[in-house]
């Protein structure tokens, strides 16, 4: 067999199979959208990484920094960090401040000793603010309602902006259980410690 | 005009139908030629034979595909042109380049040369190129039935010309396979 034999052979192939292989070609559709979508893909998940990445370094650097960040903070980094990095410090920083100030007497309260902060004495005993949660506090009512007699003054307090503030019976209670002082015209409720 | 009704006048033996088969189909078979010979005065009288042998085969046959069956007979009387014209190797068109190529299956026998039939050769082509994706086949006919080049192959699929060497390659490797399968000495 020869090579004239094939080609006439293939020749005898079906008149169906000439038509289609002369028909208008289906032009493929371009996948070129399918290498832009992956290059988008992939810029965003770099650029994703890259902003977590400066996001904990900043995080990381505040928090190890702690107070001196909030003070200078910027300025430090500002020959390494990017600006939106250095953004991001300033706000972490300010955040940090704006907690550290608002927790300040919290701390103080929790973890100092109540003796040493807000107490004062009267009548030779000393009294601390009596918390929220006591019991004996007034459901709703205000605390001027049931203040009693005048039992006289602060003689001392830690805060000696106190000394000499007016000291009130609270109503339904022992002087040496409760009494009302009045600071700058607001009444508080101060219990006896033990 | 509708090719059944082109056929029709064959069959009424109404000579217009050459008129209107020329009118239709010029172009189809002066390519098929063209791509066969490389004379344009031969491609030009194997066109106008198509013609005569169409009227001569009308009746009795009654082609259902009727731009195949002009190109076939384009496609023949072509061949046969080029093999009597044919005094050179490198003769005409793309034919002899399509046919190195397909003695490429006949060599790869390397075994002796064995009586077949052409028909049953054909029809076993016909059931090979239908197992083929319609891309494929249409590569292979493209080249080896319409005998277009290579580069008139790339551009009309859009693809490079290394890539439609590659296809036809491929093509006819499984070719051969399929014809040593099916018992069919090439």
């Amino acid at each position: 067999m020869s090579g004239e034999s094939l080609f006439r052979a293939v020749g005898l192939v079906g008149d169906d199979l000439v038509r289609e292989a002369d028909a208008p070609v289906k032009k493929r559709r371009s996948r070129a959208w399918i290498g832009w979508t992956a290059l988008a893909a992939c810029c965003a998940i770099v650029i994703y990484v890259a902003a977590a990445s400066q996001l904990f370094r900043a995080g990381s650097s505040a928090k190890s920094t702690g107070a001196a960040v909030a003070s200078a903070p910027a300025e430090a980094d500002a020959t390494t960090q990017t600006a939106a990095a250095a953004q991001t410090q300033e706000e972490f920083a300010a955040a940090s401040a704006a907690s550290s100030a608002n927790a300040a007497p919290e701390m103080t309260v929790t973890a100092g000793s109540a003796a040493q902060t807000g107490t004062l004495v009267w009548n030779g005993a000393r009294y601390a603010p009596a918390p929220d949660s006591d019991p004996n506090r007034p459901a709703s009512e205000g605390l001027e309602s049931l203040a009693g007699e005048k039992l006289g003054t602060v003689e001392s307090a830690d805060d000696a902006g106190y000394v000499g503030d007016e000291v009130y019976a609270y109503r339904g209670f022992e002087a040496s259980q409760y009494v009302l002082v009045v600071h700058e015209g607001v009444y508080s409720l101060y219990k006896a410690e033990p | 005009m509708e090719d059944t009704r082109i056929v029709e006048l064959y069959w009424a033996r109404e000579e217009r139908a050459i008129s209107e088969t020329q009118k239709k189909y010029d172009g189809y078979c002066r390519s098929i030629a063209r791509n066969i010979l490389k004379n344009p005065e031969d491609a030009e009288e194997c066109v106008s034979d198509t013609w005569l042998h169409a009227w001569n085969a009308m009746p009795t046959a009654r082609p259902a595909i009727l731009s195949a069956f002009l190109g076939r007979i384009t496609r023949n009387l072509s061949f046969d042109r080029y093999k009597a014209a044919h005094t050179e190797k490198r003769g005409g068109g793309s034919l002899p380049a399509a046919l190195d190529e397909l003695e490429e299956i006949v060599a790869a026998r390397g075994g002796v040369e064995e009586a077949f039939d052409e028909k049953e050769l054909g029809r076993s082509i016909d059931a090979f190129l239908r197992t083929l994706p319609e891309r494929e086949r249409g590569i292979f006919l493209r080249r080896y039935w319409y005998v277009d080049s290579v580069v008139d192959i790339a551009a009309r699929y859009d693809m490079k010309e290394n890539s439609v060497k590659s296809v036809l390659f491929r093509t006819r490797e499984r070719l051969r396979k399929h014809l040593q399968k099916e018992g069919i000495a090439v």
